[in-house]
C-alpha cells in the first residue's frame, strides 16, 4: 500500500530542509529555530563578503567574472531561503491539500500514476543534486593541487588575512563548508514546487484515467439500464470536473506561493549561464579549472531545464484532458451531460501555464529563448573582451 | 512462392512508398507477404550493407573536413556538406530505433467505421487523397533524381580544386583535387585511374541513397497528412446532410412558410409614424411577442402524430442516431491518427529543424561570397533551395493541417443546425469546441510546422544574409 502522498513525492526534500530545520520551521522549538538562523547567517555572509570583494577589484573584468561566479547563485539561494521561510503558512495549506479527499487515489492504477511521477521527478532532483556535489568537490579539490601556494577556493573577502595556517585551514573550511550548504539548500528548496507542479500532473492523468471509464451506450438498450448508465456516467464527469477546480486551485496556489522565487531564478539564470560561458572561453581548456567550470555550466543548465520541462508537462496534461473528454462516448450520452461537457471544454481551453512572476511561462520554448538570450550577452562580452 | 500480402488501411495506400523505403534501405520489415526465416534474414544483410556504406562514405567526409580545417573557407564548405547529409544519417537512426511507432501509426486506421448513407463521399475522398499521395511520391522522387544529376553535372564544370591560404604570402592559393561531387577521404588513390573511377561510382550511390532517404521519410510523413486532411474534408462534406437527417429528430418543427407569411402582413399593418412613440401600437398582436412559437394551441405548430410529428418510424430514428455516430466516430479517430503521427515523427522533425538552421546560417555567409555566375554560385543556390524546399515540403502540409481542422466548424456552423433536435444542436457545440483548437503536429512541443515556421527560418537566413553583406 503506498504512503501518502507527501512521503512519496517529498520525503528527500522533507529529510534535507529538516538537516537545516527549514521544514515548517515555525512549528519548531527555539534551539532548531536559532540553528537555522545560523545556518541563513553564513549564506548572507558568504554573499556580502563576494559584493565587498567585486567592488574592491571592480574594472579587471577577468577578475569580475570569476569572482562573480558564484555571485547570482549565492543571491538566488539566499532569496530562496527567505522566501521559503516567510511563505511556510502557504507551504502548510499546500501540504493539507495534497492530503485533501479530492485528490485520494481511487484504485491501483491511480496510484501507480502517482508513483511513477514521484519517481521521475525525484530523479531529476538526484540529478541535479549530483551535479552540484560534483561541482563543489572540484572546486574543493583545485587548491588542494598546489597546496604551497596557499590559494582559498573563491576569491571573496575575508576578515582576516590568510596567508598562513590556522588561518588558512579556518578560511577554506568556512568557504567549502558555506558552498556545500548552499548547493543542499538550493536544491532541498528548488524540489518543493517541482514536486507540485508534478503531483498536479499526476492529478490531470488521472482525471484522463476516470474520464476512460465513461460508459458507452447501445443505441438500442432497455430503458431502465439505460437510465442508470446515463446516471452514473454523468455523476462521473460531475466528479472529474470537481477534481480538475480542485488541481486548477492548487496550481494557483503553488504559483501565488513560488513565482517570485523562480523568476528570480531564471532572470539569474541568463546572466550565470553567460558568465560560466566567458570564464570557459578565458580559461585554459586542459586544467582542473576548465572542467569543473563544465560541471557547473551543465548543473545550472539542467536545473533551469528542470523548471521548463516540468512546467511544460502540466500544460500538456491539460490540454491532453481536453482531447481525452472529447475522445469519450459524448454522443450517446443525455443532455446534462453534455451541457456540463460543453462548459467544462470551453473552460480547458485555456491551458494551464505556470507563470514565474506571473509573467514568464514556464514551457521548453522559454528554455530556448534563455539560452538565445544568454548566448548573445556572452558573444557581446566576447567581443568587448577581445578588444 | 511470392503471395500478396494481406494489407489493409494506410498500408495499402502507402504501399509503393513503403517498397521504395525497403529499397533505399531503412530497417522497415513488416509487411512482407514471405516471412521466412531465410528472407528475413537477406532483407536484414540488406539494409545492414546499405547503412554500413552509407555510414562509411559519411565519416571519410568527416575525415576530410577534419583534416583540412584550419581553412576557413574549406572549412565552412565541408561543414555544410556534413550538415546536408546528416539529415539522412539521423533519419535512419531514428527510423531504426522508432519503428515500432512507425507500425503503430501504419496501422491507426486498419479498422474504421462505416455508414450506408456515406460509404460514397468516403470512398471519393479516399480516393483524391490516394492520387494526392502518388503525386507528392512522384514528385518528391522527381527531384531527388534531378537533384543528383544536377550534382553530378555541375562537378564537370569549374576547375575542381581546394583553395588554400598560404601562411607566407597570405593570399589564397589552389591545390588540385580529384575531380568528384564530394570531397572526402579515401585510403587510396583517387586522382586518376582506377581509384578515381570507383570513387566516383561510390559517390554517385551515396547521393543518391542519402538523399532517397531522408526524402521518403518526409513523404511517409506527409501522405499521413494528405490522408488526415482529406478524411476532414469527407466529414466537412457530409456535415449538412446529416443535419438534415437529424432535423427529422425534432419534437417540434416550425412551419417556415408560414411563419414569413404572417408576420410580413403583420408588419405592413403596423408601421407606426414617426412621431408615435406608444409602443403598444408596435407590440399588439400574439405573433410579435413571440407567445405563440412554443405556447399551445397557435396557428404555426404543427402537431399531426402523436409520438413523432414528423412521422418518422423508429427505424429512421435509428438510422438519424446512427449518423451522428458514424460522423463523431470518425472524428475522433482523425483525431487520434494526428496525434500519433505527432508522437512518431515529433523528434525527427526537431533534429531536423536544429541541423537545417545551422545549415542555413552557413550558407548565409557563403551566399555574401558568391562573385559572379559560376560554378561556386550555382552549388551554394543549389544547396539553399534544397534546404528551403525540405523544411518547405513539411511546413506546408502541416499548415493544411491546421487550416483543415480549424475550417470543420465553419462547416458546423453553415449547415442547418437550428431546424437540428437539441440532440443536433448539442452535437454541434462539442464539435465546434472541439475544433476552435486546431490539430497541429509540434516537433517534441518546442515548435508547431506551420507556414509560419517557415516565414520564421526564411526571415532569420535573410537577416543574416543582410547582415553579413553590410559587414564586408
Amino acid at each position: 500500500m503506498m504512503g501518502n502522498s507527501t512521503d512519496l513525492f517529498l520525503d528527500r526534500t522533507k529529510s534535507i530542509l529538516n538537516f537545516f530545520a527549514m521544514w515548517r520551521s515555525f512549528e519548531k522549538p527555539i534551539p532548531l529555530k536559532v540553528y537555522m538562523a545560523f545556518i541563513m547567517t553564513t549564506q548572507y555572509l558568504f554573499l556580502i563578503f563576494e559584493i565587498i570583494y567585486i567592488v574592491n577589484v571592480w574594472g579587471d573584468m577577468a577578475e569580475v567574472s570569476e569572482a562573480s561566479i558564484l555571485l547570482f547563485t549565492q543571491a538566488s539561494v539566499c532569496y530562496k531561503i527567505t522566501s521559503f521561510i516567510s511563505k511556510t503558512n502557504n507551504f502548510v495549506i499546500l501540504l493539507g491539500l495534497i492530503e485533501s479527499e479530492i485528490f485520494s487515489a481511487q484504485t491501483e492504477l491511480h496510484e501507480k500514476i502517482l508513483i511513477l511521477k514521484a519517481r521521475k521527478i525525484k530523479r531529476l532532483c538526484m540529478f541535479f543534486l549530483v551535479n552540484a556535489v560534483t561541482t563543489c568537490s572540484l572546486w574543493a579539490v583545485i587548491p588542494l593541487l598546489d597546496i604551497s601556494s596557499k590559494m582559498l577556493p573563491f576569491k571573496i573577502w575575508m576578515p582576516a588575512s590568510t596567508g598562513e595556517s590556522p588561518h588558512y585551514e579556518l578560511g577554506y573550511l568556512y568557504q567549502m563548508i558555506t558552498i556545500y550548504i548552499s548547493a543542499f539548500l538550493f536544491i532541498g528548496v528548488d524540489s518543493v514546487p517541482l514536486s507540485m507542479i508534478m503531483f498536479g500532473c499526476a492529478q490531470l492523468e488521472i482525471i484522463m484515467d476516470k474520464i476512460g471509464k465513461v460508459k458507452s451506450r447501445p443505441l438500442d438498450q432497455q430503458p431502465m439500464q439505460r437510465q442508470a448508465v446515463l446516471n452514473s456516467n454523468y455523476e462521473l464527469l460531475v466528479e472529474c470536473v470537481r477534481r480538475y477546480q480542485s488541481v486548477v486551485r492548487f496550481i494557483e496556489l503553488t504559483e501565488k506561493t513560488y513565482h517570485a522565487n523562480i523568476f528570480f531564478q531564471l532572470s539569474g539564470s541568463v546572466l550565470i549561464i553567460c558568465n560560466i560561458g566567458f570564464r570557459i572561453a578565458i580559461v585554459d581548456s586542459n586544467s582542473l579549472q576548465f572542467y569543473s567550470m563544465l560541471t557547473y555550466l551543465v548543473t545550472m543548465l539542467s536545473q533551469l531545464f528542470q523548471y521548463c520541462w516540468c512546467g511544460h508537462e502540466l500544460t500538456i496534461r491539460g490540454e491532453e484532458l481536453r482531447e481525452t473528454l472529447y475522445q469519450s462516448p459524448w454522443h450517446e450520452q443525455d443532455i446534462r451531460f453534455r451541457k456540463v461537457l460543453i462548459i467544462t471544454m470551453e473552460r480547458m481551453k485555456r491551458p494551464i501555464i505556470f507563470k514565474a512572476g506571473h509573467y514568464i511561462p514556464l514551457s521548453r520554448p522559454t528554455f530556448v529563448a534563455i539560452l538565445r538570450c544568454s548566448y548573445s550577452y556572452f558573444a557581446v562580452l566576447n567581443r568587448v573582451r577581445n578588444e | 512462392m511470392m503471395t500478396k500480402v494481406k494489407t489493409q488501411g494506410l498500408v495499402t495506400d502507402l504501399m509503393p512508398c513503403i517498397r521504395l523505403l525497403q529499397a533505399a534501405g531503412h530497417f522497415l520489415f513488416n509487411y512482407h507477404a514471405d516471412t521466412s526465416g531465410m528472407n528475413m534474414l537477406l532483407r536484414k544483410i540488406y539494409s545492414s550493407a546499405h547503412a554500413v556504406l552509407i555510414v562509411v562514405h559519411y565519416i571519410c567526409m568527416g575525415i576530410n573536413m577534419a583534416q583540412y580545417k584550419d581553412e576557413v573557407n574549406e572549412l565552412t564548405a565541408n561543414t555544410i556538406t556534413v550538415l546536408f547529409f546528416a539529415h539522412s544519417i539521423i533519419k535512419l537512426a531514428f527510423f531504426a530505433f522508432n519503428s515500432k511507432s512507425f507500425y503503430r501509426t501504419l496501422a491507426v486506421w486498419n479498422q474504421s467505421n462505416s455508414h450506408p448513407l456515406f460509404t460514397e463521399s468516403d470512398a471519393r475522398y479516399h480516393q483524391i487523397s490516394l492520387s494526392k499521395m502518388r503525386r507528392l511520391l512522384y514528385f518528391i522522387c522527381g527531384m531527388t533524381v534531378f537533384s543528383v544529376i544536377s550534382w553530378v553535372t555541375l562537378t564537370f564544370f569549374g576547375e575542381s580544386v581546394r583553395m588554400i591560404a598560404s601562411k607566407e604570402t597570405n593570399e589564397t592559393l589552389t591545390e588540385p583535387a580529384p575531380r568528384l561531387p564530394l570531397k572526402a577521404w579515401y585510403p587510396f588513390k583517387t586522382m586518376s585511374g582506377g581509384g578515381y573511377v570507383f570513387a566516383f561510382i561510390y559517390q554517385i550511390y551515396f547521393l543518391l541513397f542519402s538523399m532517397a532517404l531522408a526524402n521518403l521519410l518526409d513523404v511517409i510523413f506527409c501522405s499521413w497528412l494528405i490522408f488526415a486532411c482529406e478524411q476532414l474534408q469527407h466529414l466537412k462534406a457530409i456535415m449538412k446532410p446529416l443535419m438534415e437527417l437529424s432535423a427529422a429528430l425534432d419534437t417540434y418543427r416550425p412551419n417556415t412558410a408560414e411563419l414569413f407569411r404572417v408576420s410580413s402582413t403583420d408588419k405592413t399593418e403596423k408601421v407606426p409614424d414617426a412621431v408615435d412613440m406608444d409602443i403598444r401600437g408596435i407590440y399588439s398582436t400574439q405573433q410579435d411577442f413571440g407567445m405563440t412559437l412554443r405556447g399551445a394551441g397557435g396557428k404555426l405548430q404543427n402537431f399531426n402524430a402523436e409520438n413523432n410529428p414528423n412521422g418518422l418510424t423508429a427505424k429512421q430514428e435509428m438510422l438519424a442516431r446512427s449518423a451522428i455516430k458514424y460522423w463523431v466516430e470518425r472524428h475522433k479517430h482523425v483525431v487520434r491518427l494526428v496525434a500519433s503521427i505527432g508522437d512518431t515523427y515529433g523528434t525527427a522533425l526537431l533534429f531536423h529543424m536544429l541541423v537545417s538552421t545551422i545549415t542555413l546560417t552557413l550558407l548565409a555567409y557563403q551566399a555574401t561570397k558568391i562573385n559572379g555566375i559560376n560554378v561556386y554560385a550555382f552549388s551554394t543556390i543549389g544547396y539553399l533551395v534544397y534546404t528551403l524546399g525540405q523544411v518547405f515540403h513539411f511546413c506546408i502540409f502541416g499548415n493544411r493541417l491546421i487550416e483543415e481542422s480549424s475550417s470543420v466548424m465553419e462547416a458546423a456552423y453553415s449547415c442547418q443546425w437550428y431546424d437540428g433536435s437539441e440532440e443536433a444542436k448539442t452535437f454541434v457545440q462539442i464539435v465546434c469546441q472541439q475544433c476552435q483548437k486546431a490539430m497541429t503536429i509540434s516537433g517534441a512541443k518546442f515548435f508547431n510546422v506551420s507556414l509560419d515556421l517557415f516565414a520564421s527560418v526564411l526571415g532569420a537566413v535573410v537577416t543574416y544574409f543582410m547582415v553579413l553583406i553590410q559587414l564586408k
